[in-house]
């Protein structure tokens, strides 16, 4: 009797871990409640322009869950930002990621970024604002920045590049 | 306390273990959500990974993990959920691919991405696994080298799957989280340590002496051990125990073999072993005096678990080994319920324990009903195999509810089972030991 309990113990775990990953999956992708970033904060910020105390928490937040991992700190940030259509490429580069070569302290070589068009305008241009403000990137960054907003990003969308044409768009410093 | 208290307890704690990457995957914060399909692939990898890492636990012979279910059930479960493992890992990168066709590029092992390439390689690795146990005995593959190819192979592919998760960091961008996925898969191979380094410094503790090796019929040895300054091992008939033989406790060979003495008796033992490899075959030329080192007792199959009114014993070949124990305590106990033994195989000539079995009639209020597949002349017993024919004869019609107790090769178990069923012999009255536990 236990070995016939165990073979069915057996098809009904595999089929419970398969619904949990479903479960998962849905919650994840559909389930709205259960998603990264706070959906009211968001709402919060939505249409306001730059302003670090509110949109800085924002900002870290997606940081953390979306960069961190890869990125320590990034300060030539302010360089590229404050060149020839640095500031849209740095959306398109979040939108569309990247896929070519890049110089990188003088040697050049292959970079694959991945893409986040996933994410939320306000938690795109509140990452994009964190990264012109930390590590002492903000001493760097021209008088009266354009910190990035909402409608930035959405404008950005529409003009769907591949990741081979971000890299060619890379201005050079 | 209550097996199955213990054994729900158990089973709660290893459902919260395997399904725990996929509720720490949603505490924030997380990285945005993705499509319904990258996140099932995802959680696919993250719970095949996961489960791949709790089979260390299932083979490590924990005795209080194991002695509900019974430690065969526990290693037959491993191969069947390591397989199912396997399979939700690879449906992991071909549900990814299905999704999104332009992925097909990291599919290949010497290109893509450093992340997909060691994602890649770990499931090569789980692959060469799975095939290496199935076909083991097919490419004739030694027992020793595959065990430890096997757990080296299980380490290098759980390794390789967490530099891929490291390198992918979508989900494991929040230390704490990949702490604990870290730290699953360093606990569950830490076991492999217990069963090959602690658990042998007990039994180091704890030596037996080989005292006598005779020959029985049918290619059957019949060993006997005993304890060696210390109260040996206390079991229920009809368990089995891991046999090194050899002066070192942390040798790599070991096989599981049935008691099959008393269990009244828990300082000299007895093993029925049935010569059929290179461990079994060298047991005839062991000199008396060799150490021997235990790791048991093992297994669920034993009347002292399951009280019953009387008993059916349905023995294959050296599938008798258990239940020799079983008669031979019930004997010195003095027990008087009634048993019924049918014991099933190929010829007379290679019947073993039927000396035994002739002296345990006399001591207890037991029944034989040899069943043998090319009988003698003049032959008055049993004849082929144990099938519903024989049972419809033989089993006594009578108001007691008896325990019917299977051992055998497995072809054995399904036959005497299905003849049960056609005799309306209920499941619950049903148990079985399959012998071919690796």
């Amino acid at each position: 009797m236990r070995h016939l309990y165990a073979n069915r113990a057996a098809y009904l775990l595999a089929g419970l871990l398969v619904v949990a990953t479903a479960l998962f999956a849905w919650l994840r992708s559909e389930g709205g409640t259960l998603i990264a970033v706070d959906e009211d904060r968001v709402q919060d910020i939505e249409g306001e322009a730059w302003d670090e105390a509110a949109w800085g928490p924002l900002g870290e937040a997606v940081y953390a869950a979306e960069c961190q991992a890869c990125h320590a700190t990034l300060t030539h940030i302010p360089e590229l930002f404050a060149a020839q259509d640095g500031r849209s490429y740095l959306i398109d580069l979040m939108l569309n990621g990247y896929d070519g070569e890049m110089v990188i302290e003088g040697s050049a070589s292959s970079v694959e970024h991945p893409r986040f068009a996933d994410l939320d305008d306000a938690e795109l241009a509140a990452v994009l604002n964190h990264l012109l403000v930390s590590w002492g990137n903000d001493e760097a960054l021209p008088d009266e920045p354009d910190f990035y907003a909402p409608p930035d990003i959405e404008e950005a969308r529409d003009r769907d590049l591949d990741p081979e044409e971000v890299a060619a768009s890379r201005p050079s410093p | 306390m209550n097996r199955t208290i213990v054994g729900a307890f158990w089973l709660v704690v290893y459902l919260i273990v395997i399904l725990s990457p996929l509720f720490i995957m949603m505490i924030r914060p997380a990285p945005a959500e993705r499509s319904f399909w990258v996140e099932f692939s995802v959680g696919l990898g993250f719970v095949g990974l996961v489960q791949t890492a709790v089979q260390f636990a299932l083979i490590a012979r924990y005795k209080t993990i194991t002695a509900p279910y019974g430690i065969d059930l526990i290693l037959k479960y491993h191969r069947q959920i390591a397989t199912i493992a396997i399979a939700l890992l690879i449906a992991h990168p071909v549900i990814l691919v299905i999704h999104n066709p332009a992925l097909l590029s990291l599919l290949n092992p010497v290109g893509g991405s450093m992340a997909s390439r060691a994602g890649n390689w770990a499931l090569y690795t789980f692959i060469l696994l799975a095939l290496l146990s199935h076909f083991r005995q097919r490419i004739r593959l030694d027992y020793e080298v595959w065990r430890v190819t096997h757990a080296g192979l299980a380490i290098l592919a759980i390794l390789l799957s967490h530099v891929h998760i490291r390198l992918s960091a979508y989900y494991t961008a929040t230390p704490w989280k990949h702490g604990v996925l870290i730290g699953i898969s360093v606990v569950m191979i830490a076991s492999l340590g217990y069963l090959r380094l602690i658990k042998p410094a007990f039994m180091r503790r704890r030596p037996y002496r080989v005292v006598n090796v005779a020959a029985d019929r049918g290619d059957t040895w019949r060993l006997t051990v005993e304890a060696r300054g210390h109260d040996g091992m206390r079991f229920k008939p009809g368990q089995f125990a891991w046999l090194k033989l050899g002066p070192s406790p942390y040798s790599v060979e070991e096989h599981p073999f049935s008691f099959s003495s008393s269990a009244q008796d828990p300082e000299r033992l007895e093993f029925g072993i049935k010569e059929l490899g290179d461990f079994t075959g060298a047991i005839g030329s062991l000199p008396a005096g060799t150490t021997a080192y235990l790791d048991g007792p093992h297994g669920a199959f034993s009347p002292d678990l399951e009280p019953a009114a009387g008993y059916v014993f349905y023995a294959g070949g050296v599938g008798i080994t258990p239940f020799i124990s079983m008669l031979r305590t019930l004997a010195d106990r003095g027990d008087k319920r009634p048993i019924l033994l049918f014991y099933g195989d190929k010829s007379w000539e290679e019947t073993a324990f039927t000396d035994t079995l002739a002296g345990l009639v006399e001591r207890l209020d037991l029944t034989i009903v040899y069943v043998l597949e090319n009988p003698p002349e003049a032959w008055d017993d049993e004849e082929g195999f144990i099938d519903a024919d024989v049972l419809e004869r033989r089993l006594p019609d009578e108001g007691i509810e008896r325990l019917h107790l299977i051992c055998g090769p497995a072809p054995m178990l399904a036959a005497v089972e299905a003849a049960l069923q056609e005799r309306a012999v209920p499941l619950r009255l049903i148990r079985f030991e399959r012998f071919d536990l690796v």
